[in-house]
């Protein structure tokens, strides 16, 4: 393993210890009312000082970890297996599904997928991870559709699939134990790309002020930390780098899977 | 099938597609809650206020003749009138006009940088794969793709107008060209890290084909050699890329709209539905779905025009 492929899993297991257990070590405190509590430089009693509102910022990081990840993970989890069904379904059964399925990634796909997610996020009041998940997963599973329908169709009139066709096999047992199985290695390094994509989505959502407003998610700690950056310089520093590096380090390992699973397709 | 039915009939498909997500949004925003005269006139608004402004955005009717006629303001192209007063176009369509010069500029300039940063990269980087170019050029992409466009934004207005104060910043009126740099930049720098990986890889399958070994048996080398036989067969899934990036970047300014303070389209939108400006919201949304699916039309022909082993399909 590349030395630079250890680092990237080394930072995405800190990341991924942050979510899981970081709550639990760190716990948010609650406002710093002393004082000198708000708007604190980093070091002293609060390592990376304390935002607008004096809310420790290494805590609110931790729980930002798990907001990304909880996010990034569920966003492809869930669009990836409603996507691949759908495009699996229109791929092998052709006709009038096909046609619904494709009408409606058409749909999804004559807007912007962000400006989608944007306008999604304003019909929520009051809005939290689930309704962010909702949101991207809406725009998100007709890129896992669109590939799953491409194999599907492909494999169609092959001799194994035929040949579970002529021995009586129920349409419903070939494409979810025949066709299913061999969109897998591609929905997966989509899905790679795809975690990503939906951590930087979050963020974004949330700095617009759309998403988590609480101050656990990166992206909204940018948005008060961008308007401060002048006098308190460490608000949007720190967030910036984590959310970069975590983006960073995804992108790499999901080009690494690529090269695992599909080797021809990288160069 | 001729060329002229496969134009006229992807045209169809993808305005069928567009009037579908306008109908879509104009109902979604009449079934979420939030009132547009509570929201444009204030709490304390008199009854009598709130009335003549039902009446004169057809609020006060029932859902079918509010759609019949906002078809009927498409169908003359005024797309209505924006509800807010704050705004003195007298249509919707007007004000889009004012306003989408702005992330027009925005989005190409954008463009036109990443171009200029990502061809001649990609190409270096392709000369000599692994080398220390090419590791050079792969990490930039990969940093370029992963900051934050609304973190490099207010980064860039750190240096350039606090620290060094040698460019406008947002809190300036805009007046020239100096003032699309920042935003421009930064936009730029996530789509060069994505155009980048394109060209080194379409240079690196020329090089690999048959023809290119042909050139160079026969003695040809150097820039002109690039220039002539490698490039432009490289640079055809670019083209593609470009124009999908062009079309994104339509509703894709939003953000660096939000942290340099242009008053574009993708402003205008996020404005128009917090105080649920449905006319003005439509309207922004049918501009950005237009230009998008025609981008992608667009694309779509240009590949076949250029690439001629692409025969065009319905």
């Amino acid at each position: 393993m590349k030395f630079t492929t250890k680092l990237c899993l080394a930072w995405l297991g800190l990341v991924v210890i942050a979510a899981l257990i970081g709550p639990l070590l760190l716990p948010l405190d609650g406002p710093d009312t002393s004082p000198g509590g708000l708007l604190a430089p980093a070091g002293g009693d609060h390592l990376l000082g304390t935002d607008e509102e004096g809310r420790d910022v290494l805590q609110l990081l931790v729980a930002g970890a798990r907001t990304a990840l909880i996010v990034g993970l569920a966003t492809v989890i869930i669009s990836g297996l409603v996507g691949t069904f759908l495009g699996t379904a229109a791929g092998y059964l052709g006709g009038i599904v096909d046609r619904i399925v494709m009408t409606m990634t058409e749909a999804v796909y004559s807007f912007p997928g962000i400006l989608l997610a944007i306008f999604l996020m304003f019909l929520m009041p009051e809005p939290g991870v689930g309704h962010i998940v909702v949101a991207l997963c809406i725009g998100g599973w007709a890129t896992y559709a669109r590939l799953a329908r491409g194999i599907a169709m492909s494999l169609r009139e092959r001799p194994f699939i035929e040949a579970a066709r002529c021995i009586g096999l129920p349409n419903r047992t070939i494409m979810f134990r025949h066709v299913m199985p061999q969109t897998i290695p591609h929905i997966a390094i989509q899905a790679s790309f795809g975690i990503a994509n939906a951590i930087m989505a979050e963020a974004t959502l949330s700095f617009l002020g759309l998403g988590i407003a609480d101050g656990t998610s990166w992206g909204h700690m940018l948005s008060s930390g961008a308007v401060l950056y002048l006098s308190s310089p460490h608000l949007a520093l720190a967030p910036g780098l984590i959310l970069a590096l975590t983006i960073l380090v995804v992108l790499r390992l999901a080009d690494n899977t690529q090269q695992y699973l599909n080797p021809k397709a990288s160069n | 099938m001729d060329r002229g039915r496969t134009v006229a009939l992807k045209t169809g498909r993808a305005l069928g597609s567009v009037l579908m997500v306008v109908i879509i949004v104009f109902l979604t925003l009449r079934i979420v809650p939030g009132d547009p005269a509570i929201l444009i006139l204030g709490e304390q608004a008199r009854p009598a206020d709130i009335e003549r402004f039902e009446k004169a955005t057809h609020l006060d009717k029932a859902l079918p003749q509010q759609l019949q006629a906002y078809l009927g303001d498409i169908a003359d192209g005024s797309l209505g009138k924006p509800y807010q007063a704050r705004f003195d176009t007298p249509t919707v369509s007007s004000l889009l006009a004012d306003r989408l010069p702005y992330t027009l500029e925005l989005a190409i300039v954008a463009i036109l940088f990443a171009i200029l940063i990502a061809v001649p990269a990609g190409i270096l980087a392709a000369l000599r794969p692994n080398g220390l170019m090419d590791r050079a050029v792969l990490g930039f992409s990969l940093i370029g793709v992963s900051v934050p466009t609304f973190w490099l934004g207010p980064m860039l207005i750190y240096l350039f107008t606090v620290s060094m104060d040698i460019l406008p910043g947002p809190a300036e009126p805009i007046t020239g060209p100096a003032h699309l740099l920042l935003p421009a930049l930064t936009l730029a720098f996530g789509l060069s890290g994505k155009l980048v990986r394109f060209v080194r890889t379409g240079v690196l399958e020329v090089l690999s084909e048959d023809y290119v070994l042909v050139a160079r048996s026969k003695g040809l080398h150097g820039p002109r050699f690039l220039l002539r036989h490698v490039l432009p067969g490289a640079l055809i899934p670019v083209v593609t890329l470009i124009g999908v990036q062009l079309a994104a970047l339509l509703g894709g300014t939003i953000v660096v709209e939000q942290v340099f303070a242009r008053p574009g389209i993708g402003r205008l939108l996020m404005d128009a539905i917090y105080v649920r400006d449905y006319n003005v919201v439509q309207g922004c949304v049918l501009t950005i779905a237009v230009g998008y699916v025609l981008v992608h039309l667009v694309v779509d022909l240009v590949y076949t025009w250029i690439d001629p082993r692409v025969k065009a399909e319905a």
